[in-house]
């Protein structure tokens, strides 16, 4: 799908489009033109609605994070109170635990979550048993669709030093699996990131599958008349075809850094691990819905103060890859 | 599209916002005067012809998938007695506190809150925004046999009554002895006849039990290494086996949030003193000695009955909990046979106590402003503080797989004769509310039922005798106990935000001194430092003076 444009992995787009004004006529001719391709902008409206509806409208609660919010006074009629719940965050003393928390497990996650789908859809690319190709790729993607609830079971079932997948395996060896890595606060983070991997890396690779198929084979035979081992095939045709996608991925997958997973976070949460795995996310549910006296005010203050670190993330993300990669998303 | 368009469609964003979400609001303040449709008093409470409808937020119970009065016989019974049609919006168990709080912050609330063990917190929270009713005069005109059961437990209505003087929540009153002390430990009497051993009575003697039970084949079946001592789980109903051990070091109890009051009148935290250090020493050895269950902090309460219920050769030495059912199912009598409820310990110090849950009621109605027929809901609910109530909302009707009446000439647990019997109903749902709102326990409650044949599988004369014989008798006095008492709201958010965050440290922080992880000495004047650091000062400040203003008053 992506054949034409990608003709050349690497594009040295021009620096800035020059603002061209329009004259009177020209921006006619354009209107006449958009007229004539209404359908196309109906279509569009659907997910401009949806934005609206779902995120520009809740912007409007956004306010009660520098208010104390009241049911019966609402949104609008609750008391300005200024700074009070962002110095009250501050001055919690769990700021930075769960600042540092948030960030180390979501940057594991998006750097460490990268390579394995483009190893993944390579190999799907180069395998030799063309036949089964397809049935390897659906079982390494069906682990995808299993909910949240269901992957926390399993995680902490498979990982139970008592009767647990690895205890009975390593029990197979004649070995007795003694560990308790869910009561390890340093090993959740590792839990964590590689059972998402395992998880999510068959779906992943979907992506650069496509992008592969679209890789013009005349490159392919061009290199392989040169003499190019497979190595060298994918390291000097495959991998420039696949960076333009991994520096989209990462840059999207950055602004939804501060997002980690919530529900898993929470569900694999114990009293053992949680100097690790409260995180911002499970905080805000703590403090705001699940509390014992809800607290949305505080809670929305929290929620903005995090987008504001996700905000700044994605632009300075974005600004290192324009730089360094030339692939920006704006 | 330029800046300027962008921030002309902004604005008209936000104020389409602001109207779609004004709307929402001020729709709540209908207090009618409709009230000529109901009848005078008595049953029904709608006049004949007449019809009203209440809404109710209900929390789903173990054994009810619906409350609506097409499956549920108690709603029906309920319905056709007052004449009253009933409405409920439904939560599982898991996320009752979630919907809860999302309803009554979005301000879109049913007109009855029921079963929600709300808190003085929150009362105080609502019923100063007008959201709860005052409820007091409601109950002192309409509802003789709820007015009769706070007078008689004058306690239970001074807790419940905020400063204000308003009771915003009927308060369930009244509960079995066993749930007044439910910390209790349950010890494998098999394996201590297997190899010999006494029951132990300090922990001295506790600890020398657990280490025969690791080091011997306990359970006899040729194994020495496949016991597992003293197990637990920190999630599920007093199967935390730590305060049971705490209270052998000093007396305290977890339902006043570890907060003690000394002779002085001052309220003090258990968790920062040298008593406490002592018995988390006395545990860490426990541990270090391979005692206790890797997995007691992070099993959950299913890995735990896994454990208990193990098929085949029992392999589990001890565990906390408030009842034999957080490890075997209460009909497998083979399994749970053997374990005895283990009487309080005695500890070093010559401590013994047990863990306190003191019966303040529980507040479990209460009224929203958008209720348009508060007094019909009020002389609804004066039903469940009658015994014929009581046993609807808990068993159903009188000959259904629940509960009948007792047959000729059969006895109660202390050799009387009983009125009714229950009967298991493990496999049957839907046959009740199974005690579902507010509803008032006699002093004699426990005594309404027949014993079990054989005395060894009645699991509420085990509960009830050893409450009665060797918990009661030792568990603290009810005046060191911090009692439950109002904040306002500026205060409780500031008890809300230390005890959250003071609360996950200090469960991270006991694991790691109990396991060895960190050594309790080196870190002790750490920890406490930590612990003042999220505030504990200011919270003890905060619980000093609604003390003192408690006992003011």
């Amino acid at each position: 799908m992506e054949t034409a444009t990608q003709k050349k992995p690497v594009v040295s787009k021009p620096k800035k489009a020059k603002k061209i004004k329009l004259t009177k006529e020209q921006k006619r001719k354009q209107r006449k033109k958009m007229a004539g391709m209404w359908q196309l902008y109906f279509l569009l409206l659907l997910p401009i609605i949806y934005f609206i509806v779902f995120n520009y409208i809740p912007m409007y609660g956004a306010q009660i994070a520098f208010k104390d919010y009241l049911t019966i006074e609402g949104i609008w009629g609750s008391p300005w109170v200024g700074l009070k719940h962002f110095q009250r965050f501050i001055d919690s003393g769990m700021m930075w635990t769960l600042v540092k928390n948030t960030l180390s497990i979501s940057l594991y996650a998006l750097f460490m979550g990268l390579p394995f789908p483009v190893i993944l859809a390579l190999l799907f690319r180069y395998i030799p048993l063309k036949k089964y190709g397809k049935f390897i790729q659906s079982v390494t993607y069906a682990p995808h669709f299993i909910s949240t609830v269901v992957m926390a079971g399993i995680i902490v079932e498979a990982l139970n030093p008592r009767g647990g997948m690895i205890d009975t395996i390593v029990g197979l060896f004649g070995g007795d699996w003694e560990t308790n890595l869910m009561g390890i606060p340093e090993a959740f983070s590792s839990v964590y990131v590689w059972s998402g991997i395992w998880q999510n890396m068959g779906f992943g690779a979907i992506l650069y599958c496509a992008v592969l198929a679209g890789v013009d084979t005349t490159y392919h035979e061009a290199a392989m008349v040169d003499g190019a081992t497979l190595a060298q095939r994918v390291w000097h045709i495959d991998i420039p075809f696949l960076v333009p996608q991994i520096v989209l991925s990462l840059i999207l997958g950055m602004g939804n850094v501060l997002n980690v997973g919530f529900e898993k976070a929470l569900l694999l949460q114990n009293t053992l691990n949680q100097s690790k795995s409260e995180m911002i996310s499970t905080y805000v549910y703590k403090m705001g819905i699940a509390a014992a006296l809800p607290d949305l005010s505080y809670t929305t203050a929290i929620g903005l103060f995090k987008s504001v670190i996700a905000f700044v993330l994605v632009v300075v993300v974005n600004k290192i890859a324009r730089k360094y990669g030339e692939m920006s998303i704006w | 599209m330029n800046l300027k368009k962008f921030l002309k469609l902004g604005a008209t964003i936000l104020t389409l916002g602001a109207i779609l979400t004004g709307c929402g609001g001020d729709e709540g303040n209908t207090s009618s005067v409709k009230e000529d449709i109901l009848t005078e008093s008595g049953y029904p409470i709608i006049k004949e012809g007449e019809e009203i409808s209440i809404s109710f937020f209900a929390p789903l119970r173990t054994s009810v998938t619906t409350y609506s009065s097409d499956v549920n016989p108690t709603t029906k019974h309920l319905e056709e007695l007052t004449g009253v049609k009933m409405e409920f919006i439904e939560a599982t168990n898991a996320d009752q506190k979630q919907k809860f709080n999302v309803m009554m912050t979005g301000g879109d609330y049913t007109d009855v809150i029921l079963q929600m063990s709300t808190s003085l917190s929150e009362l105080a929270l609502y019923g100063q925004q007008g959201i709860f009713i005052p409820l007091e005069d409601l109950i002192a005109e309409h509802a003789p046999n709820i007015q009769a059961a706070l007078d008689a437990h004058p306690v239970v209505k001074n807790t419940w009554t905020l400063e204000d003087g308003h009771l915003y929540t009927i308060p369930r009153i009244g509960n079995s002895f066993h749930s007044e002390v439910p910390q209790r430990m349950w010890l494998n009497k098999q394996w201590l006849d297997n190899l010999g051993l006494e029951v132990p009575t300090t922990t001295e003697e506790f600890y020398q039990v657990l280490k025969a039970f690791k080091e011997k084949d306990a359970n006899g079946n040729g194994d020495p290494n496949d016991e597992i001592p003293l197990s637990g789980s920190m999630a599920g109903w007093n199967t935390n086996p730590l305060p049971y051990f705490s209270n052998a070091f000093i007396a305290n109890t977890t339902h006043s949030g570890y907060l003690n009051i000394d002779e002085n009148d001052k309220v003090y935290f258990v968790k920062v003193t040298d008593e406490w250090k002592e018995f988390l020493k006395y545990m860490n050895k426990l541990y270090e000695d391979e005692l206790i269950d890797p997995l007691l902090f992070s099993q959950t309460s299913d890995q735990l009955m896994k454990l208990g219920s193990n098929p085949g050769d029992t392999i589990m030495g001890a565990t906390g909990g408030g009842s034999v059912s957080v490890f075997s199912h209460t009909t497998n009598y083979d399994v749970w046979n053997q374990y005895i409820a283990l009487p309080p310990l005695t500890g070093p110090e010559g401590v013994r106590s047990a863990a306190r849950n003191v019966d303040y009621g529980s507040a479990q109605l209460s009224i929203t402003n958008a209720c348009e027929h508060p007094e019909a809901v009020i002389r609804m609910f004066d039903y469940m503080y009658t015994e014929e109530g009581l046993l609807w909302s808990q068993f159903g009707e009188i000959g259904n797989d629940a509960i009948d009446i007792a047959p000729e000439g059969s006895l109660n647990i202390i050799g009387e004769p009983a009125k009714y019997e229950r009967l298991p109903y493990d496999h049957v749902k839907d046959l009740n509310w199974n005690r579902m709102g507010p509803d008032y326990r006699p002093a004699d409650y426990d005594l309404w039922f027949t014993a079990k044949e054989n005395p060894a599988q009645d699991i509420e004369k085990v509960l009830y005798e050893s409450a009665v014989n060797d918990y009661l008798p030792v568990a603290q006095d009810p005046s060191e106990i911090m009692p439950k008492i109002a904040f306002t709201t500026e205060e409780s958010r500031i008890i809300v935000d230390t005890t959250t965050n003071m609360n996950s440290y200090i469960d991270q922080i006991t694991a790691e001194f109990i396991t060895g992880k960190k050594d309790i000495e080196e870190n002790w004047s750490e920890y406490i430092e930590q612990l003042n650091k999220y505030g504990l000062q200011e919270y003890l400040a905060v619980q000093q003076a609604g003390y003192d203003r408690f006992i003011n008053k």
